[in-house]
C-alpha cells in the first residue's frame, strides 16, 4: 500500500521515521537527477540532495509546506543547487569561471524526471533478459549484430523482444496515467 | 491494443535509427494514415525511447546507499548536539545554585528537543523496514509501532514496542531495551531476533536467531536465550517460559509466507487481518477453534488464501469490501 507524500510529512512531523525513510527512497534518485542537470557532478549533487534531506528531517517540527510536496522538494533542491554552484563559483574563481546559468527550463525537466522516474519502474518490471537486451539497444549503443552475437540470438528475435517490451512499458505507463503532463 | 509485429519491426527500426519523422518508410507512414491513434501511439514509443537515456542517470543514484550516509550524518550531528550540552552541565556544576538551576532548565530543554523520540508505525496491511540512528535494522509487520529513544543518563537505547518486528541490533556498548505494553523487558547488546507483542495477543513471544538476549517481567525471574531458542509470555499468568518452534517458520512473514503448524482458524484469521487490512467475522465463533492446518501458505492476495483455506477445510466465504464472512460447509 502506498502512502500518499501528504501522509509521510505528516508522519515525519510526528517523528515518524519510517515515513521519512519512504519519502526518501521515493524522491533520492529523482531530485539527484535534477541537480545533476545543473551541477553534472555527482558527488555534489548527492551531497546537495543528502543535505536537504538531513535538514528536513532536522527541521520537522518547524516544517510547513504550502505548496504540493514534490513541488516543495523540487525547489529545495534548486536553492540548494543554486547555493552550492555559487559556492563553489567563488571557490574557484582564480581558477576557471564557471557560470551560474538560470534554470530555465524547470517544468520541462521536472516533467521529463517525472517520467523517467515511471518509465524506471515499469522497466524493473520487465522479465531480466527483455530488460537487457532493451538497454543494451537504447544505452551501450551496440549494434543489433553485436547484442545478438553476445546473446546467442538473431536480429530478428531482438527486434522482437524489443518491440514487446515498448508495449509493455507503453501500457505500464499509460496505467500511471505518466504520459498526461 | 496489441500490434502486429510486422509493423512493430517497422517502428523498431525506426526508433533504433533515431529518425524524428516516419518518411521514408512507406509501410510506417502507411500505418500512422490508417489511424489517428497509430500517431499518437509512435509519439509514445518515441517518447519512452528517449527517456530511457535519462533512466541511466537515475540508476547512477543509489538511494539504499545513500539512505545509510544521511542515517550516519544525522548520528555524527546528534553527537555534536550531546556535547555541547555534556558542557552546560559542567558549567552548572561550577556555578552557583541558581546557575545550576537556570542551566539544569536550559539542558533540559535542550534535552528534549534534540533527543526527541523517533517513532515509527505501520497500518494493517502494509509493512516497513527502517534503520534506527544507532544503524540497528528494524524490519516492522503490520499493524506495529516503535518509539526508539536514546536515553542520555542511562547510556540506553530504549525501545517501546507493540505489534511484530524482526531486529538486527547493531552491536554497540550501550544496551538496547525494548519494551512492550504489557511490561515485557529484552535486553540486547547485538543480534537478531524476532519480537511478536500485539497487544491483543494472549502470548508475547521472542525468537532468538542470532546473538543473546535476557528477557524480564517485573517479578518473574530472568530468562536468558540462546540462538535457536523461543520463549513466551502467557499475559495471563505473567510467566515467561521457553517455547517449541521453528524460527524460520516465525521469521517467514518477512518472505511473505506463513507456516501453520496446527495453527486454528482464529489464529489465521487474526493474522489475515492484519497483513490485508481485512476485517474477518466466523458465522459461528465455535468454527475458530474447530478447524486447525498444518502446511505453508505463499501469500499471494487475500482471495488466493481465502480459497486456499476453503480447499483444505470445508469452510466458505463471502467478501463484501474489507469485510469476509466465514461460515462451515
Amino acid at each position: 500500500m502506498e502512502l500518499t507524500d501528504e501522509i509521510l510529512i505528516t508522519g515525519i512531523k510526528r517523528n515518524d521515521y519510517s515515513c521519512y525513510n519512504q519519502l526518501f527512497v521515493r524522491y533520492y534518485s529523482r531530485l539527484c537527477a535534477f541537480v545533476f542537470n545543473q551541477t553534472q557532478n555527482y558527488t555534489a549533487s548527492e551531497d546537495v540532495v543528502q543535505e536537504l534531506f538531513i535538514r528536513l528531517w532536522i527541521q520537522r517540527g518547524r516544517l510547513e509546506i504550502k505548496e504540493s510536496i514534490s513541488g516543495y522538494l523540487y525547489k529545495a533542491s534548486k536553492n540548494a543547487a543554486l547555493n552550492y554552484l555559487r559556492a563553489e563559483k567563488s571557490r574557484r574563481k582564480s581558477i576557471q569561471n564557471i557560470p551560474v546559468q538560470e534554470w530555465q527550463t524547470d517544468e520541462n525537466l521536472i516533467e521529463q524526471i517525472e517520467f523517467s522516474a515511471a518509465l524506471n519502474q515499469c522497466i524493473g518490471q520487465l522479465p531480466e533478459r527483455s530488460r537487457d537486451v532493451f538497454m543494451k539497444s537504447r544505452f551501450d549503443g551496440l549494434k543489433q549484430q553485436e547484442i545478438a552475437d553476445q546473446l546467442g540470438i538473431s536480429v530478428k528475435t531482438i527486434k522482437n523482444q524489443i518491440w514487446k517490451s515498448l508495449q509493455f512499458l507503453k501500457a505500464c505507463l499509460e496505467l500511471h496515467d505518466a504520459f498526461e503532463p | 491494443m496489441e500490434q502486429q509485429f510486422p509493423i512493430g519491426e517497422h517502428i523498431v527500426d525506426h526508433l533504433l535509427d533515431g529518425k524524428q519523422s516516419a518518411s521514408g518508410d512507406a509501410k510506417l507512414e502507411e500505418w500512422q494514415k490508417a489511424n489517428p491513434e497509430n500517431i499518437n501511439d509512435l509519439r509514445k514509443y518515441q517518447k519512452i525511447w528517449t527517456a530511457t537515456a535519462d533512466v541511466s542517470t537515475l540508476q547512477k543514484f543509489d538511494s539504499e546507499k545513500a539512505w545509510n550516509q544521511v542515517n550516519s550524518k544525522l548520528e555524527t550531528r546528534k553527537n555534536r548536539t550531546r556535547q555541547l550540552k555534556n558542557i552546560a552541565l559542567v558549567v552548572s556544576g561550577m556555578a552557583a545554585s541558581l546557575l545550576i538551576f537556570l542551566s539544569l532548565t536550559f539542558y533540559t530543554s535542550l534535552f528534549s528537543s534534540s533527543e526527541a523520540t523517533l517513532a515509527m508505525s505501520t497500518t494493517y496491511g502494509s509493512r516497513s523496514e527502517v534503520i534506527l540512528p544507532d544503524g540497528s535494522v528494524v524490519k516492522l509487520n503490520a499493524g506495529s509501532t516503535l518509539e526508539y529513544h536514546y536515553d542520555q543518563i542511562s547510556q540506553t537505547r530504549k525501545v517501546d514496542f507493540s505489534g511484530e518486528a524482526f531486529f538486527e541490533v547493531a552491536k554497540s556498548k550501550k544496551p538496547f531495551v525494548i519494551e512492550t505494553a504489557d511490561g515485557l523487558k529484552v535486553k540486547v547488546l547485538g543480534t537478531k531476533f524476532n519480537l511478536s507483542a500485539y497487544p491483543e495477543d494472549r502470548m508475547a513471544q521472542t525468537s532468538l536467531v542470532e546473538g543473546k538476549v535476557e528477557l524480564s517481567q517485573n517479578g518473574s525471574p530472568n530468562l536468558i536465550l540462546m540462538p535457536g531458542q523461543i520463549a513466551s509470555l502467557d499475559k495471563k499468568s505473567n510467566e515467561i517460559r521457553y517455547t517449541e518452534g521453528e524460527i524460520s517458520h516465525i521469521t517467514s512473514w518477512m518472505e511473505n509466507k506463513l507456516y501453520m503448524e496446527n495453527m486454528s482458524l482464529q489464529e489465521v484469521c487474526t493474522k489475515m487481518e492484519r497483513w490485508y487490512d481485512v476485517k474477518i467475522t466466523l458465522s459461528d465463533k465455535s468454527l475458530g477453534e474447530k478447524i486447525h492446518y498444518t502446511g505453508v501458505l505463499k501469500e499471494q492476495t487475500v482471495l488466493d488464501v481465502l480459497n486456499a483455506l476453503c480447499q483444505l477445510s470445508s469452510i466458505r466465504y463471502e467478501l463484501k469490501g474489507k469485510d469476509i464472512l466465514i461460515s462451515g460447509r
